[in-house]
């Protein structure tokens, strides 16, 4: 009798009740051998073929493990504070900066403040989407928060700050010559459009051409804009249309979020 | 090589790499429990199917690091258990052993396959799977008491009674054999 098949009845012969005679226990186990089934009738890439599309969303224990809430809203608030680490300072700066410059050259020509929000939203955006197609970005999908998550909570940030940055300028032409309050709304408004299309437009083409595309758009009715003193969207609509339009353009992003991969890996 | 607790966390968020390495692990072995406790291919390859797509659909009830080979086993046990109740209930009982040897019973006895069979046959359903699990699927005492929802001194007695009953049932086998010749 080999070694192993006298380890393997000794092994079990410590799991039983009563002891039992290690050859007899031995004989019987080497019979129990001759009891092997054939293979299974499904293959198992048929069944595999079967079990797709049954596997279930992230479960609640995983986030809870990860230190995340599932509540996708406490989520996404959860990740967005994370993002803002994402925004190196050079890009808080820079758009301080262009903010302050955009401000004196609109001043100079007499435009409105509000042509200063497309180029610095759309390059917003496509800063905060800059590793798209990176294995950095492959690790940020595969992590418990849905595309969606990531477009928005990155897209938070920038709004935030892009509002910071028009309250600030409404505040210093506000104490200069008397800027109005309410045109701050104008600011907004114009944020949330283009920042809408923006968005919609990296999630349908891929961060790069998305803003390509907003900023020509930008480019091509700037040049009438140089000598206007109305904000650039209120030329097609009025603030409240803009901002709703807006809302609707970051709603569509966000429900477009999962194929944004695809779009990357096109534009790639 | 990636554990397979660690793979059923990943199925837990979809991975379906993740099922695919599972499937290819347990299901022959997953087949084989269920194989030699309806002794029909069609309902264990059935109820096979039916076990790893409890697996996915009750991925979420798994704790991870708890093993997952007796989680595994404890769905499949489970669904034997509705499947002979049922057939029960149709008056389909599968592997009923027999009243006494037919003479092609005798026939079939002389291969030493059909005797282990049929000795197996004559254990009851609790004392076959506590055998089955602990010598073809290795599982622990611990690990079989969770699969059955018995005590763990339940399972060593059964494994008792369950290898004696078969002694004297291949014993006596080999006497019947012995007496045809």
């Amino acid at each position: 009798m080999r070694p192993t098949e006298l380890e393997r009845a000794d092994a079990i012969a410590r799991d039983m009740a009563e002891p039992m005679d290690a050859a007899d226990l031995a004989a019987i186990l080497n019979r129990l051998d001759d009891f092997s089934p054939a293979a299974p009738l499904t293959p198992p890439g048929a069944l595999i073929e079967r079990l797709r599309g049954r596997l279930p969303a992230p479960s609640r224990q995983r986030f809870r493990e990860d230190g995340l809430s599932a509540s996708p809203l406490a989520t996404t608030l959860q990740f967005m504070l994370a993002q803002v680490w994402l925004f190196r300072p050079v890009w808080w700066g820079a758009t301080t900066v262009a903010t302050l410059i955009g401000l004196a050259l609109t001043k100079w020509v007499g435009a409105t403040p509000g042509l200063l929000v497309p180029p610095l939203v759309a390059f917003s955006l496509a800063y905060s989407m800059r590793e798209a197609g990176t294995p950095a970005w492959e690790v940020e999908l595969s992590c418990p928060v849905r595309p969606y998550q990531v477009v928005l909570a990155r897209a938070l940030v920038v709004l935030g700050w892009m509002t910071v940055l028009g309250a600030i300028a409404g505040s210093i032409l506000h104490f200069i010559d008397g800027w109005q309050i309410a045109t701050l709304g104008d600011w907004l408004a114009g944020m949330l459009l283009f920042a809408g299309a923006s968005l919609l437009g990296m999630v349908c083409t891929g961060p790069r051409l998305g803003a390509a595309l907003v900023l020509a758009g930008w480019v091509a009715l700037g040049i009438r804009a140089i000598s206007s003193t109305a904000p650039l969207h209120l030329w097609v609509l009025p603030n409240t249309t803009a901002a709703l339009l807006g809302a609707a353009c970051l709603a569509g992003a966000l429900l477009m979020a999962p194929r944004f991969g695809k779009s990357v890996h096109q534009e790639g | 090589m990636i554990r397979d607790e660690e793979l059923c966390r990943q199925m837990q968020e979809g991975n379906e790499a993740a099922l695919e390495a599972l499937v290819h692990r347990h299901q022959q072995a997953v087949f084989a429990y269920l194989y030699r406790m309806t002794g029909d291919a069609h309902t264990a390859d059935d109820l096979t199917q039916e076990s790893f797509i409890r697996l996915c659909t009750r991925i979420h009830s798994y704790r991870y690091p708890e093993p997952f080979r007796p989680w595994l086993y404890t769905i499949s046990a489970n669904l034997q258990k509705d499947w002979r109740k049922n057939a029960y209930h149709r008056h389909v009982l599968p592997q009923e052993p027999p009243d006494g040897p037919s003479p092609v019973d005798l026939l079939d006895r002389f291969a030493s396959r059909a005797e282990v069979v049929d000795a197996l046959n004559q254990l009851d359903d609790g004392h076959r799977s506590v055998l089955y699990l602990r010598f073809y699927h290795d599982l622990t005492v611990e690990q079989i008491a969770r699969v059955e929802g018995i005590p763990a001194g339940t399972v060593k007695s059964r494994l008792s009674t369950a290898l004696r009953r078969l002694r004297q049932y291949l014993t006596a086998e080999r006497g019947v054999q012995n007496a045809t010749d």
